[in-house]
């Protein structure tokens, strides 16, 4: 299971408020913290205001590439501010967040996967609509597989979103992602599957309950990836949890040691 | 006249009983502009009140306002009959290269409710389908939604197109959305900014009321 930590984003007002005043400590602190919490991953999201998106970028990287070895994913809609990101931080085997269908957002960013040797995370939506069901959702898997072929880009390195959208506005939008998940492991078994999971309780109360319980549910249907905060320790329990229940933890010894850790209790 | 199970039926969203009361209250003689402002507009006024207050929350408001559609589609005939206006138009768009809908259509919906004729222009409106939308249907107020810091800007070229089209005098321009602040509107030359839909509701009544 990938894990990338979703914290550090300029639309959350602390993030954005460390950003103005270019807080270092602050920074050095949360990557300590989510790297502790067992992050693979760690996105940055600069994007607090227009104008400073790239300086604060680049700022950050600067500020935490010598002193922390986890990759990181370069999040942007902005793809200037992705190829700058990537050149500053120099090393393979990191994230791009992201890609949709529509070409303005893949035709500039799929060669700087190629170039920087980085994952790409695509999203199943185009410029013209964002799905409603499963098969919109499918019909949109089989033209990323057409760009990702085109780009020659290897599947293994692309984190297909399956968009999650609230239960608010369509009681069947989890059921939908589940199932989506479930389909791209049995056609497109080579791609990897991701969800940004907080948007489904979006709307309701006690929204980390609905969260960490989804999670919960795409694990076993075959999910690989996450963009969650690492640092909700129920979250975190639950998923060692379900690693644990669905198989995918040989032995229980991670369930085990993750128990030593006092990790699994609130 | 059952005006007030009507009202309870709108606040618990109950779509089919709504319909059933309302065609009820009709028969029995009950006057169409009465049911309007006497129980579907308090109706979807105290729903707005305890969503603001965190007491209801987003589906609860969806199904409230479904009802209110319903009660709106069999009492609209009789109103148009009668000659009933609308109390303004109000344009409602996210911005361009925003696909982010449910805050719009929040606004959408409490401002419906609140009696106002809604101009919905969708997702992704550039600045020109919004000044075009505010000439067509001659529109007091217009509100744009956005939902992320890049796009939100786009407000900025709507408000400067209705300057240099010289319609900006004649229509005041409400905006909203998470990453949105009072001192961004004001910045960009907007006319408010509303926190939530029940915001935009309450200034749809002060533009059109003065």
């Amino acid at each position: 299971m990938i894990i990338i930590a979703e914290r550090i984003n300029g639309s959350r007002k602390p993030i954005k408020e460390a950003l103005k005043r270019k807080d270092a400590p602050f920074f050095i602190n949360e990557f300590k913290a989510l790297v502790a919490a067992g992050s693979d991953f760690i996105d940055l999201n600069a994007s607090s205001l227009p104008e400073a998106e790239l300086p604060d970028l680049l700022w950050l990287i600067d500020l935490i590439k010598d002193r922390f070895e986890i990759p990181l994913a370069v999040d942007s809609s902005n793809p200037e501010v992705i190829s700058a990101g990537l050149k500053r931080i120099g090393r393979p085997g990191q994230i791009i967040n992201s890609i949709t269908l529509t070409p303005a957002r893949h035709e500039k960013i799929l060669p700087l996967a190629q170039e920087y040797q980085a994952s790409v995370i695509a999203l199943l939506m185009d410029e013209n609509d964002t799905p409603k069901n499963i098969d919109d959702r499918l019909r949109a898997m089989e033209r990323l597989a057409g760009i990702i072929d085109r780009y020659q880009i290897s599947p293994d390195r692309v984190l297909v979103d399956a968009l999650v959208f609230t239960l608010s506005t369509d009681v069947k939008n989890g059921m939908y992602v589940l199932e989506t998940i479930r389909e791209l492991k049995k056609s497109f078994p080579q791609f990897k599957t991701l969800v940004g999971l907080s948007n489904v309780s979006y709307g309701l109360p006690d929204r980390k309950l609905l969260n960490r319980t989804f999670l919960s549910m795409l694990l076993p249907a075959g999910l690989d990836a996450a963009l969650i905060d690492p640092l909700d320790r129920e979250l975190m329990a639950t998923l060692r949890a379900s690693l644990t229940l669905s198989g995918q933890d040989p032995s229980c010894l991670e369930y085990l040691q993750a128990f030593r850790r006092g990790e699994l209790v609130k | 006249m059952d005006l007030k199970s009507l009202k309870e039926s709108i606040k618990n969203g109950k779509a089919k009983d709504t319909e059933e009361l309302v065609q009820k209250l009709l028969a029995q003689g009950a006057d169409a502009e009465d049911i309007l402002n006497q129980a579907l507009i308090p109706a979807m006024d105290e729903v707005g009140e305890l969503f603001q207050q965190g007491e209801y929350f987003v589906p609860e408001l969806l199904v409230a306002a479904r009802a209110m559609q319903k009660a709106m589609e069999a009492i609209r005939p009789k109103l148009i009959a009668k000659g009933v206006k609308s109390r303004g138009k109000v344009v409602l768009g996210t911005v361009r290269g925003d696909l982010h809908d449910i805050g719009k259509n929040l606004v959408k919906m409490m401002v419906e409710g609140a009696g106002f004729e809604v101009v919905d222009l969708g997702i992704d409106v550039t600045p020109e389908k919004f000044v075009q939308a505010v000439k067509d249907h001659q529109a007091g107020l217009i509100g744009m939604s956005a939902l992320l810091t890049t796009t939100m800007l786009s407000m900025r070229d709507t408000v400067n197109l209705l300057k240099s089209e010289g319609v900006r005098n004649q229509v005041k321009v409400m905006v909203g959305g998470a990453p949105l602040r009072k001192e961004f509107a004001d910045e960009i030359g907007a006319d408010f900014y509303g926190k939530d839909a029940t915001e935009a509701k309450n200034y749809a009544k002060f533009v059109y009321e003065e």
